[in-house]
């Protein structure tokens, strides 16, 4: 099934691009999706997603159907929803 | 502030067309004339803040903001003038505001918020507005939002994109909830127009007018971030953490 995946910030600098589609398997889940996602795009964003290599950074936010989705929390991924990959910005 | 003071003739002449709006009226904008704000710092985001609620009637504004004028400031610190350049950048704000606004009472600090004066400062105000670079500043202020139970207004900026939120003590999560850590590829400096500050500074002013006020809905437990490149707004309901070593219980 496809996934739109949307991506905001300094993690849209290093992805290159604001959403892309990924084809996932039925009963993905956004955990899986989401290193999948740092896999593809390699060291520029999975060194701002997953810095220790094994769980996401605390401060990236994950939004499915404009639900934010902690990273402990399960989610099964279905063919509608759309996942937002969310980079901490600030004033200046 | 000690009492509750009255509109004069001349504040109601001043603020008639906003007194004019459904459900805020005089009674709203007394509230306002009697409140209190930080705006921490008067940079892209803070001038417009600080300028927005100035003109509004706000009654004392608490601005905070180290340094002084440079020329890249210039783009979008819209209370800060090339004839003030190489000058304390909290001075320029001051005098712009009272130029706008010369019933405001303002304190003017000539310093970033820290972990040593957020207490202090934030004593001194009835509502936060964090318009600060560096999450060392941010954090502060939430800690001292959740002590002392002042609303804090959370907006932010980078490229053409903004987001913005507003926690509420008690109602909200915090910033620790949002971001329990400092994000990994956050720099001080970063590309930005200030027509991009500028929106959402008076989304921000907008928000504490209506906290302060009782206007409307604010934006609680959401968080509203927007993309100016193709005009997308996506308003995406947050969690508070009931871990969260700052607000959890």
């Amino acid at each position: 099934m496809k996934i739109v995946v949307e991506y905001t910030a300094q993690v849209k600098k290093a992805a290159g691009l604001s959403r892309e589609e990924f084809d996932i398997n039925e009963g993905s889940t956004l955990q899986e999706l989401v290193k999948e996602v740092a896999e593809h795009h390699g060291p520029s964003l999975k060194s701002i997603l997953f810095p220790d290599s094994v769980d996401l950074h605390p401060s990236i936010l994950l939004f499915v159907a404009n639900e934010q989705v902690l990273w402990e929390e399960s989610v099964t991924l279905e063919p509608h929803h759309v996942v937002t990959i969310l980079s901490p910005i600030s004033g200046g | 502030m000690s009492g509750f003071a009255p509109l004069t003739d001349e504040e109601r002449a001043v603020y008639e067309w906003q007194i004019w709006v459904p459900e805020f009226g005089e009674a709203g904008q007394e509230k306002l004339k009697n409140a209190s704000v930080l705006v921490s710092r008067c940079g892209g985001l803070g001038s417009v803040v600080a300028y927005e609620l100035a003109a509004a009637g706000v009654g004392k504004l608490v601005i905070a903001h180290a340094g002084n004028v440079k020329p890249s400031d210039l783009n979008r610190q819209l209370l800060m003038t090339h004839d003030w350049l190489g000058k304390p950048r909290v001075e320029s704000a001051e005098r712009r505001l009272k130029e706008l606004n010369p019933r405001l009472e303002i304190v003017a600090i000539p310093e970033n918020i820290s972990e040593e004066n957020a207490e202090n400062i934030v004593d001194q105000v009835d509502l936060i507005v964090d318009c600060a670079p560096l999450f060392t500043e941010r954090y502060a202020m939430n800690r001292q939002s959740v002590l002392q139970k002042k609303p804090l207004i959370e907006c932010a900026m980078y490229d053409l994109e903004a987001q913005i939120t507003t926690f509420i003590p008690d109602q909200t999560g915090c910033l620790s909830c949002l971001f329990p850590h400092d994000p990994p590829a956050w720099k001080r400096e970063f590309p930005v127009f200030g027509a991009v500050s500028g929106t959402v500074g008076c989304m921000a002013a907008m928000e504490a007018i209506k906290v302060l006020s009782g206007l409307g809905q604010p934006l609680t437990n959401q968080l509203l971030m927007f993309d100016l490149r193709d005009m997308t707004f996506q308003r995406n309901t947050i969690q508070r953490r009931a871990d969260c070593p700052v607000c959890g219980k």
